[in-house]
């Protein structure tokens, strides 16, 4: 069976089918398991803006059900970004957490965990609960672009110095993160570290609803570049004589991997590999055409986040694990697999041979 | 008709190229000669689009060339650069369709997968369409991007004319698909399009060109009709004696080079 002859449509209708199969399990799994029967009252009650006493119907639609949603966006934000990125600098070893985005968004949120106090007395404290998305997207923004800046993708695009300016901006990061998480007092200490490692523990609707606003957006955008990041592939100089605008193409990448991974992670914290790892597998399965990896990533994005908090919500239950360590811990090695399976085949070339 | 204008391009302090103006007629072949740093490359970025020239400009079918231009040029010009590596796994089938991506918005129509698979027929190469082209040889590469180049020229433009450029188009062919891509190229332009075509190889511009621009140090120092070439001139040009002699198989002279003065 050749699976690579079937069209794109099957692809998302299996992602699609897996998806839904994956929200169905982890909304019933975890410290307290719930049956469909009464997840379908709960739901009813909630259409009906009826409340009842019951503490799991409370556990579903406070805690559970937020968390589940904002896991897929989360998951579908970090892979689409990869594939973005991946795109915009036609290597495929680039993550978004390479170029400093989520290091400088973890700088952002430590600044507001410990300083939030203070904030709130200022003019800055109007923005309410916004205030930490507001400071991890600033941070992010601000790393990102000093790495960009320094590797000169302004101009052509020099990858080793992109790596090594992301290295040094990463640095930047995690000496600012430490600093607050020093001069940070325990309980804000302990948001620091469990930040770092992400964690989707922390889901409600507010969040959901942020989340949701800034990964649909930043899906939506994306999907029109899939054309012209495919040309981005012959590189620059190509790209331009198909009709690419390439200097608004890669402001647009920019912007939209910005928005997509500072809000994630300002909500949940830096999730490393997701990104990194649901492009490739999706061009090993099928294709590298970012026309059908932009949607698809959001797909499979969303599914392997949710397994990863399935697994980060029971192995130690009632406790509960950091889902970033889950995603690397489990990722690697079907990265691994997949990549050892695609050299026996010896189907495909180049970076995979 | 495409013309150039009082270029000059500088980068940095060296200016890359001094003062050239040229016009290019459709439906001829002509080829730029010169020899290694002389600004061959240079010149056909800028009048490709890619660079923009210091002073001067390009003029497509009368039409000065804006940055603004992009897309709608994109559509009646194509170019084939020197073979680029790409990092990612792409069938054959999908670069040459990236030669369509001008003519469509989201999906290629029955037509565009038409041209594609005749682009590839013409290049000999439809027994890759489903190949990945990063385990294609350096030989095989460069015909798909012909394929391409020539895919997103296929068909009349609604108005005025079409550009095909090739930048050292034959550097890695062996000598069959050497001809067959010339023998292409002065095709397309019988067909009425304005093709260039940087080349190094001076016997076959000799063979196909219907005229030669010869450059040396940046500045354009000849563009004249193939028949007028003579061995003085070409001599001046390379810094190398150069005879020209007569075969028995056309009209064309060969070059051959003696004594060689190192």
């Amino acid at each position: 069976m050749n699976t690579n002859r079937w069209p794109f449509g099957v692809y998302y209708a299996l992602l699609s089918g897996l998806l839904l199969g994956a929200l169905l399990l982890s909304v019933r799994v975890g410290a307290v398991s719930l049956d469909f029967s009464d997840i379908g009252r709960y739901l009813a009650h909630a259409l009906r803006h009826e409340t009842s006493g019951d503490i799991r119907e409370q556990l579903f639609l406070q805690i559970r059900l937020p968390r589940v949603i904002l896991c897929t966006l989360v998951g579908a934000a970090l892979s689409v970004s990869g594939a973005l990125m991946q795109a915009l600098f036609r290597n495929p070893i680039v993550e978004p957490g390479l170029v400093g985005t989520s290091s400088g968004a973890a700088l952002g949120a430590a600044f507001v965990f410990v300083m939030g106090q203070t904030l709130q007395h200022t003019w800055i404290g109007l923005a309410g609960p916004l205030l930490l998305p507001l400071f991890a997207f600033a941070g992010g923004l601000t790393a990102t672009l000093i790495v960009y800046r320094l590797s000169g993708v302004f101009g052509k695009t020099n990858v080793n110095t992109l790596l090594l300016s992301g290295i040094a901006v990463n640095a930047l990061g995690a000496s600012g993160t430490g600093f607050f998480s020093y001069v940070a007092r325990d309980p804000q200490a302990r948001s620091i570290v469990f930040w770092n490692l992400g964690t989707v523990s922390g889901a409600d609707w507010n969040s959901v609803a942020v989340v949701g606003v800034s990964t649909l957006g930043g899906l939506l955008l994306s999907l029109r570049l899939g054309k012209a990041l495919n040309a981005l592939m012959l590189g620059e100089t190509d790209a331009g004589y198909l009709g690419v605008r390439t200097a608004r193409l890669k402001r647009q990448v920019i912007l939209l991997n910005t928005l997509l991974v500072a809000v994630a992670t300002a909500f949940v914290g830096v999730i490393g590999f997701v990104g990194l790892i649901v492009p490739h597998i999706l061009r090993l399965l099928k294709s590298a055409d970012n026309r059908f990896l932009l949607p698809a990533s959001a797909l499979l994005g969303g599914l392997l986040l949710n397994m990863a908090d399935v697994l980060a919500r029971t192995i130690v239950a009632p406790s509960e694990f950091p889902i970033g360590i889950v995603t690397a811990l489990a990722g690697a090695p079907v990265f691994l697999f997949l990549l050892v399976r695609n050299n026996r085949k010896l189907q495909k070339g180049g970076f995979y041979a | 008709m495409l013309e150039v204008a009082d270029i000059h391009c500088r980068l940095g302090h060296r200016t890359i190229l001094h003062d050239i103006s040229a016009r290019f007629a459709p439906g001829l072949f002509h080829v730029i000669l010169g020899p290694n740093g002389s600004g061959k490359s240079t010149f056909l970025k800028i009048f490709s689009g890619d660079l923009r020239p210091t002073q001067g400009v390009v003029r497509y079918d009368g039409r000065p060339l804006e940055p603004g231009h992009v897309p709608a040029l994109a559509r009646v010009r194509a170019v084939m650069s020197q073979s680029p590596d790409i990092q990612f796994p792409l069938p054959v089938a999908d670069i040459v369709m990236m030669g369509r991506y001008p003519h469509f918005n989201l999906t290629p129509t029955a037509r565009d997968r038409a041209i594609c698979a005749e682009a590839m027929e013409a290049v000999s190469i439809a027994g890759l369409a489903a190949r990945d082209y990063q385990t294609l040889s350096g030989g095989e590469k460069q015909r798909v991007q012909f394929a391409r180049a020539l895919s997103q020229v296929w068909e009349p433009a609604p108005t005025g004319n079409r550009f095909l450029f090739l930048d050292e188009p034959i550097s890695s062919l062996d000598i069959r698909y050497q001809h067959q891509f010339l023998h292409l190229a002065r095709e397309q332009a019988s067909q009425g399009l304005v093709v260039i075509a940087v080349l190094h190889e001076l016997n076959i511009a000799l063979q196909y060109a219907d005229t030669l621009l010869f450059m040396k140090a940046g500045r354009l120092v000849a563009h004249i009709p193939t028949i007028d070439v003579n061995a003085a001139l070409l001599t001046a040009i390379y810094d190398i004696p150069v005879h020209l002699i007569p075969t028995p198989f056309g009209p064309s002279p060969l070059a051959v080079y003696h004594p060689p003065v190192i």
